[in-house]
């Protein structure tokens, strides 16, 4: 703080006062012998400052009357003939102090200003109370400050007013304080934060018109996930992953990782950089295992294998041939939809037993710091995992409900993915049918009385896609256009026989839905041409619409039953 | 009912390099070490004339992965037909051949699609490929070396 003042000034003897003039009046008393005239001399440091500060004051009197002297104006009472007395600024104006001392009066002047106001500050939590799994927005505000400073359980400089979104990262009660300083002073606040674990196990799924940048989606679940930096705080949440029950494993583009986030490398066997390329009907990605600690919800999935699609890391620059070979590259943006692709399927790895035995082309390969890949074996543990089976608890299996779509489709869907079969209340298999699943996760689905021997449920899939010639294709020939939306129905069978049941379904026209539709019940040919139609029913995410769908990973048994199986 | 025509099955586990024979042109190595079965086929499709039969040889494979690759071959040893059925995608750009371009062409224009389909068909190539993660499956062929009377449904 800093106030200018002036020097205090010796006020001198006002002419009247020192003149004596009132001598002729000084007695009344013409008996009395007649005394010197009093000499007031009386001064005030500081003659300027303000409201509520400390005003000191000075005088002496030669000659001072036997009666004594009397102090007036701002200050009151009797006061020594001599002496010093710090009084307190009162409001706002011109302070006259006055000392009178028989017939002869002077005062010292005081200016005084009102003080610079006080800042204010205010800090809160909205709300105050969350779970791990949630997040809250602390906002600030403050008056006549100038700076701010963070304290307790968040530092650094702040702006005198603002928010920010507070993630959790540990349960625990926490206060945040806020210091605020200006020309009148500082003042401080603080504001509480109440956060409790939770046995959330659960996600929410939107779909919707999907990342920036990929040019438009439909039929992709997205869910945000936070991957960190093993045993740190040190994390990032990537939103718009796809949920991908046709594929194992998380796979994130590097171009969406901060390059903060230093997720550690793995290696093989021989000491190598672990590659990975994965193999998708569409294509290929390839990067860099690595690992990360995996939070969805108040699951945990530490020390994860993942694939980092795209790795700028030397040893990963090169794609092999061998990798390359599965077709075109679908690791980017626009291809894949998305950020990544949660892989949650019916298995724990996405190679599993056969690439510890052999080194197989198109998973694993041992990378030389100069980009040289191989292919190479991968023990099961370093292998990138289902997340799911890698959670600490909920990790049998999953969830996904997603509400009813209808033949017009809709801009914007949210449903929930959650985590674990029967170990909660919110995950129990009541009233669904169980089909089992053959050793690569599929099942018989009868359409037209043709039997498709390796039909598959798959969010990853943005449609149903089967064989049905008498649909009319749309131009281009991905995607059914039928005159009018068809009503059809399939026997879905069980891989051991031991269930089958209906499934109705409807196929609505994909060309004419409005380009703003992100969700919509439409499918599409396996099959250019009529004279082959595969050996598969994909049911793809329209199955998901209006139903609840669950994995049981494989080697897992429960509601009587050992995966992989489906249950819907 | 898919095997519509009768197999000899030799089995031979053949230990000098064995070949693939990439579609539609001479054999080329996949890599890696299979065990093979080959067979001969004769078709005794009812439609075609049993007095004349197609023949072609079909040539299996299994991979480390489990994989099985079939290759049908004309009379001439040129491959018209692939197959292939496993928990991994066979180097479909040594199968295919130089038709493996076309597939990747064709792929790249399907970007609407879902990852779990892809299906190609041209008057010189047709491929179906479908599956997902540990289980793929797919054939491809070429409709111009198909010989007359083979039907393409018995490609498994």
């Amino acid at each position: 703080m800093k106030f200018s003042h002036w020097a205090g000034v010796l006020l001198c003897l006002a002419v009247t006062a020192c003149g004596g003039g009132g001598g002729g009046s000084s007695s009344s008393n013409g008996t009395q012998m007649a005394t010197a005239t009093p000499v007031i001399s009386i001064s005030a440091t500081p003659t300027a400052t303000t409201t509520g500060q400390v005003i000191t004051l000075t005088w002496s009197v030669s000659n001072p009357p036997a009666s004594g002297c009397t102090a007036s104006g701002a200050w009151s009472g009797s006061v020594a003939s001599s002496g010093s007395q710090n009084v307190t600024a009162g409001a706002a104006g011109t302070a006259s102090y006055t000392l009178t001392c028989g017939s002869v009066s002077n005062s010292a002047s005081v200016t005084v200003s009102s003080p610079p106001p006080t800042p204010t500050v205010s800090l809160a939590f909205a709300p105050a109370s969350i779970t791990t799994a949630q997040t809250t927005t602390l906002s600030w505000s403050s008056a006549n400050a100038t700076s701010c400073t963070a304290g307790g359980a968040w530092s650094g400089a702040k702006a005198t007013s603002g928010s920010v979104t507070v993630t959790p990262v540990a349960a625990g009660d926490f206060t945040y304080t806020l210091s605020c300083s200006g020309d009148g002073g500082a003042a401080s606040a603080s504001a509480a934060l109440s956060v409790t674990g939770t046995q959330s196990n659960s996600v929410p799924i939107v779909i919707d018109n999907g990342p920036a940048g990929a040019g438009g989606a439909i039929n992709i679940p997205y869910v945000s996930v936070t991957v960190c930096v093993p045993g740190t705080s040190t994390c990032q949440t990537i939103d718009h992953v796809m949920v991908d029950t046709g594929s194992i494993g998380l796979r994130l583009l590097a171009s969406q990782l901060s390059p903060t986030l230093a997720l550690p490398a793995i290696t093989n066997a021989s000491g190598a950089a672990a590659g990975a390329c994965s193999q998708f009907i569409s294509g290929y990605t390839w990067g860099a295992v690595r690992q990360a600690d995996l939070k969805m919800g108040s699951e945990t999935a530490a020390n994860l294998s993942i694939q980092v699609i795209g790795d700028s890391g030397a040893a990963y620059a090169s794609v092999p041939s061998t990798c390359s070979s599965a077709g075109n590259n679908i690791g980017t943006l626009s291809a894949m939809g998305a950020k990544g692709v949660l892989g949650v399927g019916l298995f724990k790895q996405d190679c599993g037993g056969s690439c510890t035995n052999s080194a197989i082309s198109g998973y694993y390969y041992a990378c030389t710091s100069g980009g040289s890949c191989v292919p190479a074996t991968m023990s099961l543990a370093k292998q990138i995992s289902n997340p799911v089976t890698s959670f600490a608890t909920d990790n049998n299996g999953l969830l996904i409900t997603l509400p009813a779509v209808g033949a017009d489709g809709l801009t914007s869907v949210n449903g929930t993915l959650i985590f674990g079969v029967n170990t909660q209340a919110n995950n129990a298999i009541s009233g669904e049918t169980i089909y089992k699943t053959n050793s690569g996760g599929d099942f018989s689905t009868t359409y037209k009385g043709k039997v498709y021997s390796a039909s598959f449920i798959d969010s990853g899939s943005n449609g149903y896609f089967f064989t049905d010639s008498s649909i009319t294709k749309c131009s281009g020939g991905d995607f059914y256009c039928p005159a009018s939306t068809l009503s059809l129905s399939a026997v879905n069978t069980a891989a051991d026989g031991s269930a089958s049941g209906t499934v109705s379904f409807n196929v609505v026209n994909m060309v004419s839905l409005p380009s703003t539709i992100t969700a919509a019940q439409v499918g599409g040919p396996v099959s250019g041409t009529s004279a082959s139609s595969g050996n598969y029913f994909d049911w793809g995410l329209p199955f998901f619409y209006g139903r609840r769908v669950f994995v049981v990973m494989e080697g897992a048994t429960t509601a009587g039953k050992t995966g992989p199986y489906w249950a819907y | 009912m898919r095997r519509a025509f009768t197999l000899m099955l030799f089995l031979s586990l053949l230990q000098g390099a064995l070949a693939y024979a990439a579609l539609g042109s001479s054999p080329s190595d996949l890599g890696g070490t299979p065990v093979r079965t080959r067979m001969t086929a004769h078709s005794l499709a009812a439609a075609t004339n049993s007095a004349n039969p197609v023949v072609y040889t079909v040539s299996q494979s299994t991979l480390d992965s489990g994989t099985i690759v079939r290759e049908y071959a004309d009379a001439n040893n040129i491959v018209f037909a692939v197959s292939w059925s496993g928990p991994t995608l066979p180097d479909l750009r040594t199968l295919l051949g130089d038709k493996f371009d076309v597939m990747t062409s064709n792929a790249a224009k399907r970007t609407q699609a879902g990852h779990s389909q892809l299906a190609v068909d041209q008057s010189d190539f047709v491929i179906v490929s479908n599956g997902h993660m540990r289980a793929f499956s797919g054939k491809a062929w070429i409709p111009s070396a198909v010989p007359s009377g083979f039907d393409t449904n018995t490609i498994e």
